[in-house]
């Protein structure tokens, strides 16, 4: 078995890319089998640092943390790091009361498991909470949706994780999948806005994979190096031109098992 | 579909307080002690323009989503706002932010965790003084409101439309409103017309508070039958955020509200002020 990822991802119409709150891991892109844990987290727009968070938050799925249950310490020292952090800079009126509101995320992780690197097949399990979801897909089929079902699973205010240490109610909301893999298996994780489209396309019986899997990132790839791809900015501002995706920041992550 | 547009720094909306400062402003707010309808909105006002500055806030600063203007209507009418923004008709939210006339300290009550209510010192910023005197030259007011948005969305044409709140007590003294409330109604952005809430503190004793009222049955008299009929219907994001607080509307609720007490201002000025898509 050998492992193809990357993390294809632009800020909403408008922001810069230091704007942008999602946050995804790991960081480069992943060319082997090294890595067996992937997560997409989407901060809440109407909080500020919540792009902080999101981030700590693929760190510690990256790191193994939600392995463990949350109760386990994990949470805790995870929310109050991002207190330390954002307390910890000078900041006018305003941010200072904007802060105490604190903020969220959603995340979606991905583990895959494995008995050797010969493998030909294996096991995976993903945990979720909020609107960020994972697909897997095995040629033409479907074979796992997760954590959200339909296009109408979206709403305006999902469960999401918050940096309150009082806020424990969101994690019981916190759900696992598992499932097998086998060598040719294409697994996506996207932030909810990407999700929804590829929702909506489902669901109007076309084929969204054949889209997003020929999708350039030019930061990886300069356009000459691999023929036959379209530029993934071009593609998500063409969508969200035509109102087929909802101007958000975009996070898609690719993985391919060859 | 209108009142859909997405709020972004490149396509802002606006909010435009229209104040009434007559005299009689100077009356005692129903339900609040000796609090003075004048206070109890420039309260009221403040406390809102903090709520927007915090909304806009982020960690490199505050993004303009919002033109904020304040009118004041009594002895004259014209921009309301104190010192560095005095004169000013519109106002980036970020300007508004950093130009308060002064940080005041004021008491809140918070939870003291063993049943009780202890008071707490919160920052108080405050942009709009309270003022009375003269008369109610509403018709003057709305016509200046136009003017200013007229403006405004001949450079924001593709908005989110502007929301209008009118806050008065009295009758006009400077003739029917009706059609100056439904010129101000008639401007619109390609996602819609502008919207007017109306908050009337009315002095009739006959008056009973009614929050969101799809018809004008039940209230006291000519006067806010007139502003009832002038007010806008409720809009989805208005509705949503209605339902939060706990109001079941009707189908062709308005955004007008009878002899509010300071507590239902407040709500409603959430109310009208709380579209969700911004970005």
């Amino acid at each position: 078995m050998r492992l193809f990822a990357e993390a294809l991802t632009i800020p909403k119409a408008g922001n810069t890319n230091s704007e942008y709150e999602d946050a995804y891991w790991p960081l480069g892109p992943v060319l082997d089998e090294s890595c067996p844990r992937f997560a997409v987290a989407d901060g809440a727009t109407e909080t500020s640092f919540s792009g902080v968070w999101a981030k700590q938050l693929v760190e510690a799925y990256g790191a193994g943390a939600f392995e463990n249950p949350p109760d386990s310490g994990w949470l805790p020292e995870l929310q109050r790091k991002w207190w330390s952090l954002v307390r910890d800079k000078p900041l006018p009126w305003y941010a200072e009361e904007k802060i105490e509101s604190g903020t969220f995320a959603a995340l979606v992780g991905l583990t895959l498991d494995w008995e050797s690197a010969e493998s030909q097949h294996g096991s995976w399990h993903a945990e979720a909470i909020g609107d960020c979801c994972l697909f897997q897909l095995r040629g033409g089929d479907i074979l796992a949706k997760f954590p959200l079902q339909s296009a109408e699973d979206f709403t305006n205010s999902p469960v999401l994780l918050s940096v309150k240490p009082g806020e424990h109610s969101a994690i019981e909301s916190l759900v696992s999948t598992r499932g097998e893999w086998q060598c040719g298996d294409h697994f996506y994780l996207m932030s909810d806005a990407v999700a929804a489209w590829f929702f909506r396309a489902l669901e109007r019986g076309e084929a969204p994979w054949e889209i997003i899997r020929d999708l350039d990132n030019e930061i990886h790839h300069p356009v000459s190096a691999r023929s036959g791809m379209k530029s993934f900015r071009d593609w998500v501002e063409t969508a969200r031109r035509e109102g087929l995706m909802r101007n958000d920041d975009v996070t898609l992550y690719r993985i391919e098992l060859i | 579909m209108p009142y859909a547009a997405e709020i972004s720094r490149s396509n802002p909306t606006c909010f435009l307080f229209l104040i009434d400062q007559s005299g009689s402003m100077a009356d005692v707010f129903p339900g609040e002690g000796a609090k003075k309808k004048a206070d109890g909105v420039a309260d009221a006002i403040n406390k809102l323009l903090q709520t927007l500055v915090i909304r806009c806030a982020k960690e490199e600063g505050v993004r303009d989503y919002f033109y904020v203007g304040v009118i004041g209507y009594g002895s004259s009418v014209g921009p309301a706002f104190g010192g560095a923004l005095s004169g000013k008709e519109l106002v980036p939210i970020s300007e508004i932010a950093n130009s308060p006339v002064r940080v005041e300290e004021r008491a809140k009550k918070i939870d003291d965790g063993a049943g009780g209510l202890v008071d707490q010192k919160v920052r108080f910023p405050i942009w709009f003084d309270a003022m009375t005197g003269g008369g109610t030259p509403m018709c003057q007011a709305l016509g200046q409101g136009k003017r200013v948005l007229q403006q405004w969305l001949a450079q924001h044409a593709s908005s989110f439309p502007p929301v209008v709140i009118h806050i008065t007590d009295g009758e006009s003294t400077d003739g029917d409103p009706s059609q100056a409330m439904k010129e101000l109604t008639s401007l619109s952005s390609s996602d819609g017309n502008v919207l007017l809430f109306n908050l009337h503190l009315s002095s009739n004793p006959s008056a009973v508070s009614t929050a969101f009222p799809d018809s004008p049955s039940q209230l006291p008299d000519q006067f806010a039958r007139t502003l009832f009929e002038g007010t806008s219907l409720m809009t989805p994001f208005m509705r949503t955020v209605a339902a939060e607080h706990g109001f079941q509307l009707g189908e062709g609720a308005k955004c007008f509200v009878l002899n509010a007490e300071l507590v239902l201002v407040i709500q409603a000025l959430d109310i009208g002020t709380r579209p969700s898509n911004l970005r």
